[in-house]
């Protein structure tokens, strides 16, 4: 048998020694393109250059540089074209060539994965989820409609007509969770035996789903005797089966905490972060308390580690300045001193301090004073910015969010996508179907935006409605692609309503932070484009106009 | 038309790191009996005594390209009907359909998903010997 942990550990390894290569290969590139023009034109040496093009080309995209394989494309057909008309490039078509290399080389290598490879990345991943579903059900339209529901939210369905086959099919591969149609057939529940057995091989690690016609007592309490993890009475509403699948199959991984250590001392402030990285935290180091500010907005931190001696200011007049801003009032601010005197420290809290560490202070304690707290922050936050029906960010967090990541993007010179979405006539489903089936649509989207996207990428519920996405390092052709995924996938839903079938699509608008100077004009030219796929009959995804002036990524 | 199961791939691929990922997916993957040649020079001299059941070669090579490599496999008597997959980026209707013309049984897009490769080329093998 084949084990696919180590089979993922491979290919993870491969990625990185090829990541690791990757500006060695670019500056090939380059190096090439300077001897064919510093030079008399070498036709041997453009030979290289479309070879090394189109290796890249090939290669870059299985590893995870979808945009280096994009750009090494273009200069291929370039460099192929001159070969083929064996005719020496002039001076424009030089000019534009080097344009074309400039982007390939500012294509750098991102350790995020944009659309095309997602789902790539997803399979190649050691920390994927497993979404692989049996379903045991002899009735055939009922099992490829659900087949087909649960694939628009990317579990694998593999249908079994009985409960024959299945012992030798987990053998081979546990599955996510198992779901069974039943019946009472001579008073004992079909597949209630199956169940105790399985149940008593691999216990919690193998949840199954009992489907039925029949909701009677008598028949749920034979499903939770044999062991059942949980019971649905058809007709099957999607929404619910795939949140329960969702919290039984996936334990979606954290993301790592966002901590800020501001220390005069550069060295102390690297040691800090080092420990708290190692602990699998997110640390952005900050030496000179006037840039403290502009951190606050970017990193959001969801924790200050900061020294209470400072030069310039003190760490107590820094917290006070903190906590002057009401944005800021949440986040948890911990001292670090060698301050002994219990006086001296109720004082810093008092200035808005939330704890009090003594230097020198073990690596052990350090990292959980501070997870701890940061963990408690994270979850009032969490209740405090996320939208109660949908779970997705609020309003106000989405725009932080997307102005925190537009000034990051700009300054790191990587691409940011930023998306409307609008479900099309939302009113109409309220009046046909009634408020719940609205809600129901709502939660269906939010619930495939968070599937179909990106840990990094944030989503918020904008309105009514309406939704907004935040996708960083994201170019606007790969954002395009993969709202079309989900329009698509949106649209293959199926509603339910007293019996009734009906499905919904959605709107989308796309802009991107390289065309614009900011977070308002990104959202502006977002909504602008929204504004476009409406009135050009819905159900589609616009790109923003360009602007006239294209703005460089400020360095 | 083949006889028999797929079991052994002859492989013409000049670049390392494809060649890594590819012997994951087709090797611990697919359970495949694989031979990696890094040109179609060192495919021709591997060729006989290996007896591949498939040929998968990638298009654009150094030296000797996919399509000549393939012609001059198809030279050996013992390989002048071994099926053969083009692997490549090239994606173009036209340019696949050219692939084919060279005695190609399929086209195989770069870039491959290594979890699903081996997949791919057993359907494509199924197909074509139904």
């Amino acid at each position: 048998m084949v084990d696919q942990a180590d089979i993922q550990a491979q290919l993870q390894a491969l990625r990185e020694g090829y990541a690791r290569q990757l500006p060695e290969k670019l500056a090939e590139v380059e190096a090439l393109w300077q001897a064919l023009t510093d030079g008399v034109w070498a036709w041997d040496k453009a030979e290289g250059l479309q070879r090394l093009t189109h290796t890249l080309a090939g290669s870059a995209p299985t590893f995870g540089f979808p945009e280096v394989g994009q750009q090494a494309r273009k200069l291929e057909q370039r460099a192929k074209a001159w070969r083929a008309d064996s005719c020496v490039p002039g001076e424009s078509e030089r000019r534009q060539f080097k344009a074309l290399l400039d982007d390939f080389l500012n294509s750098k290598p991102s350790t995020e994965a944009t659309a095309e490879n997602i789902s790539l990345k997803r399979a190649a991943n050691g920390d994927s989820t497993n979404r692989i579903i049996y379903l045991v059900e002899d009735d055939t339209d009922l099992a490829s409609e659900l087949i087909l529901q649960l694939g628009q939210f990317d579990y694998q369905v593999r249908q079994f007509p009985g409960c024959a086959d299945l012992d030798e099919a987990i053998e081979e591969t546990i599955p996510a969770a198992i779901i069974l149609d039943t019946r009472l057939e001579n008073g004992e529940l079909v597949g209630a035996t199956l169940t105790r057995d399985l149940k008593a091989r691999y216990g919690s690690d193998l949840p199954i789903i009992f489907i039925s016609q029949c909701g009677d007592f008598e028949v749920r309490l034979q499903a939770v005797r044999s062991g059942g993890d949980a019971y649905f009475t058809k007709p099957v509403e999607i929404g619910n089966l795939v949140d329960t699948l969702d919290q039984i199959s996936g334990n979606r991984c954290e993301e790592p905490y966002r901590v800020l250590v501001v220390d005069d001392d550069a060295s102390l402030a690297a040691h800090y972060a080092l420990i708290l990285e190692r602990a699998g935290m997110r640390v952005t180091t900050v030496t000179n308390p006037e840039e403290i500010v502009a951190s606050l907005v970017e990193v959001r931190p969801e924790l200050i580690l900061m020294d209470v001696y400072m030069p310039s200011c003190s760490g107590l007049e820094l917290a006070k300045l903190i906590r002057q801003q009401d944005a800021y009032l949440s986040i948890p601010i911990v001292f670090l001193s060698s301050e002994t005197n219990m006086e001296k420290q109720f004082s810093a809290m008092r200035m808005g301090g939330d704890d009090f560490l003594t230097k020198p202070i073990n690596d052990e304690h350090l990292i959980s004073s501070v997870s701890i707290r940061a963990g408690r922050s994270r979850t009032l936050n969490a209740l405090m910015a996320q939208d109660s029906l949908t779970g997705l960010l609020k309003h106000t967090k989405i725009k932080e969010h997307l102005t925190a990541e537009v000034s990051r993007a700009q300054r790191a010179g990587i691409p940011l996508s930023f998306a409307l979405i609008d479900i099309d006539h939302f009113k109409a489903v309220n009046d046909n179907y009634g408020h719940l089936a609205g809600d129901r649509a709502i939660k269906s989207l939010a619930r495939l935006l968070r599937q179909r996207l990106r840990q990094s990428d944030s989503i918020g519920r904008y309105g009514g409605e309406e939704f907004a996405v935040v996708l960083p390092d994201c170019g606007l052709e790969a954002a395009e692609q993969v709202l079309n995924q989900i329009r698509e996938g949106f649209a293959n839903l199926h509603f339910l309503h007293e019996d009734q079938e009906f499905s919904i699509t959605l709107s989308a608008g796309l802009a991107s932070a390289e065309q614009f100077r900011d977070a308002e004009g990104v959202n502006r030219a977002a909504d602008e484009a929204l504004y476009e796929a409406k009135r050009t009959g819905r159900n589609r995804v616009m790109l923003c106009q360009a602007p006239a002036v294209k703005f460089p990524a400020r360095r | 038309m083949s006889e028999h199961d797929l079991n052994r791939i002859l492989y013409v691929e000049d670049e390392p790191d494809i060649q890594a990922v590819a012997q994951i997916a087709l090797e611990t993957l697919g359970g495949f009996i694989l031979k990696i040649c890094s040109s179609g020079k060192e495919a021709l001299a591997a060729a006989e005594s290996f007896a591949p059941d498939l040929i998968l070669t990638d298009v654009m090579m150094p030296g000797m390209d996919g399509p000549t490599t393939l012609a001059e496999l198809r030279k050996l008597p013992q390989l002048a009907n071994t099926p053969a997959i083009f692997m490549t980026a090239k994606v173009q209707p036209q340019e696949v359909a050219q692939l084919r013309s060279l005695g190609a049984i399929e086209v195989i897009a770069k870039p491959f998903d290594p979890m699903t490769l081996a997949e791919k080329i057993k359907d494509i093998w199924q197909q074509h010997r139904g």
